[in-house]
């Protein structure tokens, strides 16, 4: 509510502005009165305008005060109240699993959702031949043009065109055609900068530019955009391709080339039903029809939709590769002028070793990992509190572990975190989307199991979260259920830790 | 991470004072601090639940919470931006507990609904004093049909995109501000806002075209 509010698009700000705001009903501020907690005070209605007047004042009964809560307070018992109903559930599953175990002997065979795989309870993927593709090579780098961004149509048009360019490392740089918009990452730094504004014709209401430091290689603690053809579902469709779910289906998608003639690139095709999320209503899309290209795995179209209706709709052309990453497109500087936010995302690059040395908890890292992957990244944030979940409501954390892992284009990250003394619910918790996660409870070697849910539920990145000891752990990315588990299962404490 | 935003307490925001005696349990304190934001709380409220009743509901959720939680209001923020945190909850609480998003038709009697059902947005019950949404005499004959665009393409946004353009464009806060409110980074606040204009801007314009 600063005054100063140089941010403001004035031309949309004073048109809405101008929406009329009703006035409560006529029993607000009595109902508000007779609701708040009765003490030695009164509630009386403040002087105001006409329109502003209330009932009478109220003389409030005299009782004991109720004990005041603390917005922490509040928040621990919503998160009570949602861990309790998790904990049951997981109560539930546990006992199920014991059954289970004690019905089949130690070595049981747990076959995943997933087809084609099963899965040792030993934690070690056994991928059979039928079922999961080969990981095709990655190029150096991918560079596609987007329509349909916005996906908001109108009179004046509908969509900036965007360009994306991507490098084998998870670098990106995205850029709106009309200059207007500039966002680039660069993994090697960690750095992430966003233009909301710039070039020639740029808005004078937001010429703003967002320098984000120390942003980790994967999700759930990467607190910046990312473009739209890098959206979780593609890692739906990478995960169930990868498990042989007959839902996902190899193809060849006719994108144009680079001098717009046609190209053809081998794909993976999802034409199935997502999540609505809620907070959209019954408007928001509940279908989606997405081509994922299978070397880069960024998504090539995206067509969302409810009831046939389509509500977004994006598609790649003037697809071109490269053996050849040219790190400079990866760095963008604020252009000269621009009011630049800096925001520290907290994540520095470490070595295990070093990562095991700032933690003041085992440093767990898998054993096993899906055939193919390699360790690419391990950085850790000890200062910088990183709240995830639905609304944020998980505790601020700090001394977190960021590891990826990558084969060509597909990545998974497992992050680690100090549980503290709080309540968790899902890190990857949205609002409005309420996916079916599955109970997990998984023996670890040494440690206490890791109980948690394992989602794989479009459009929201496949994962599993669940909690052994004192640990907070995350599996995120294009993996089928089992090899989530399968990597969760295999968590080790690393030597040096 | 965000920062929280320095406290301000500059011309739009409640006194020390006032906060003070509240944080201590003063109930007339308390009411005279919500009241000084109420205005602009039941836009964000109005903006993101499309219907006078539902926002009274969620404002009620609101300021109890934020009277139970004053004693714990560390100041870190502006209480306006505290109390935005709060209503902002409340608001997309009511949602889920509603399973819903969108309003029913517009009020007034130009009404007409909108394909969303968010038509209601841009209007709703007219505050006493203030002519009706819709329909009103002495407007231009633009304003009106502009505020029926305006108001089915603002119900139209998802809601994130929704509270991104009010808090910042309609309220008037700072990117920061208004991170802090929705959880999230001042850089998702700007491609909130990017898009959320994009829409809006192409309603104005479909308003004024004759």
């Amino acid at each position: 509510m600063s005054p100063d509010v140089p941010e403001r698009d004035e031309t949309v700000g004073a048109a809405l502005s101008g929406l009329p705001v009703p006035e409560h009903g006529p029993t607000f501020w009595a109902d508000l009165a007779a609701r708040l907690p009765r003490g030695e005070t009164t509630v009386s209605q403040p002087t105001g305008s006409a329109t502003d007047a209330g009932p009478a004042p109220i003389d409030a009964p005299a009782g004991p005060a109720a004990p005041p809560v603390s917005l922490d307070g509040q928040r621990t018992r919503r998160r009570a109240r949602r861990g309790g109903r998790r904990l049951r559930h997981l109560g539930a599953a546990a006992a199920a699993v014991a059954l289970v175990v004690a019905a089949t002997g130690a070595v049981a065979v747990i076959r995943g959702r997933d087809h084609g795989h099963q899965v040792s309870a030993a934690g070690r993927p056994t991928p059979t031949t039928a079922g999961r593709p080969a990981v095709p090579a990655a190029p150096a780098e991918f560079s596609a043009t987007y329509d349909g961004i916005e996906g908001q149509e109108g009179p004046a048009g509908c969509c900036r065109t965007w360009r994306l360019t991507l490098a084998g490392d998870g670098s990106f740089r995205w850029t709106s055609t009309d200059g207007t918009a500039d966002m680039a990452y660069d993994a090697t730094t960690g750095r992430h900068v966003e233009v909301v504004s710039g070039g020639a014709g740029a808005s004078k209401a937001h010429p703003n530019a967002f320098v984000t430091t120390g942003f980790p290689a994967g999700p759930p603690d990467q607190r910046a955009a990312r473009p739209d053809p890098l959206g979780p579902i593609a890692d739906f469709v990478v995960a169930l391709a990868r498990a042989g779910d007959p839902r996902v289906t190899a193809t060849t998608a006719d994108v144009g080339g680079p001098t717009g003639g046609p190209a053809r690139r081998a794909a993976w095709h999802y034409d199935g039903p997502t999540l609505q999320d809620r907070l959209g209503g019954p408007g928001a899309p509940d279908h989606a029809d997405a081509t994922v290209d299978q070397a880069s795995g960024v998504l090539l179209s995206l067509e969302r939709s409810v009831g046939g209706r389509v509500v977004t709709r994006f598609r790649a052309s003037a697809v071109s590769t490269s053996d050849r990453t040219d790190r400079s497109t990866y760095r963008l500087d604020p252009p000269a002028g621009a009011r630049t936010t800096t925001v520290a995302n907290g994540f520095v690059a470490r070595t295990l070793d070093g990562a095991a040395a700032d933690v003041p908890y085992p440093l767990l890292v898998p054993g096993q990992v899906p055939a193919g992957f390699t360790l690419r990244s391990v950085s850790v944030d000890r200062d910088v509190p990183s709240q995830t979940g639905a609304e944020g409501m998980n505790p601020p954390a700090r001394q977190i572990v960021s590891m990826t892992w990558r084969n060509q284009a597909q990545t998974f990250t497992v992050t680690l975190r100090p549980k503290g003394a709080d309540q968790w619910d899902d890190p990857f918790g949205a609002e409005g989307l309420t996916p079916d996660a599955q109970p997990v409870d998984l023996a670890l070697e040494g440690r206490p199991a890791l109980e948690g849910t394992v989602v794989v539920d479009a459009p929201i990145r496949p994962h599993l979260w669940g909690i052994t000891g004192d640990v907070v752990v995350t599996v995120s990315g294009g993996l089928g259920r089992a090899e989530l588990e399968a990597v969760a299962r295999s968590l080790r404490a690393h030597p040096a830790g | 991470m965000i920062a929280a935003p320095a406290p301000v307490a500059g011309p739009g925001e409640v006194g020390d004072d006032v906060v003070a005696r509240a944080r201590a349990g003063d109930t007339a304190a308390f009411t005279e601090l919500v009241r000084h934001y109420d205005r602009r709380l039941r836009a964000l409220a109005f903006r993101l639940l499309g219907d006078p009743a539902a926002m009274d509901d969620a404002l009620q959720e609101a300021y109890v919470k934020a009277f139970r939680a004053l004693p714990g209001f560390r100041g870190d923020a502006a209480p306006g931006t505290w109390l935005y945190q709060i209503t902002y909850r409340a608001c997309l609480d009511h949602l889920r507990r509603e399973g819903r998003h969108h309003a029913g038709p517009l009020a007034g009697p130009s009404g007409g609904g909108s394909p969303s059902g968010g038509g209601a947005l841009s209007g709703g019950r007219a505050p006493a004093g203030e002519p009706a949404a819709t329909g009103a005499g002495s407007e231009p004959a633009g304003t009106a049909t502009t505020r029926v665009d305006l108001g089915r393409a603002l119900a139209a946004l998802p809601a994130d995109q929704r509270a991104a353009v009010v808090l910042v464009d309609a309220e008037g806060l700072d990117y920061g501000s208004a991170a802090a409110v929705l959880g999230v980074a001042p850089g998702t606040i700007a491609s909130r806002l990017s898009r959320a204009r994009a829409a809006l801007r192409a309603a104005l314009a479909e308003g004024e075209t004759p």
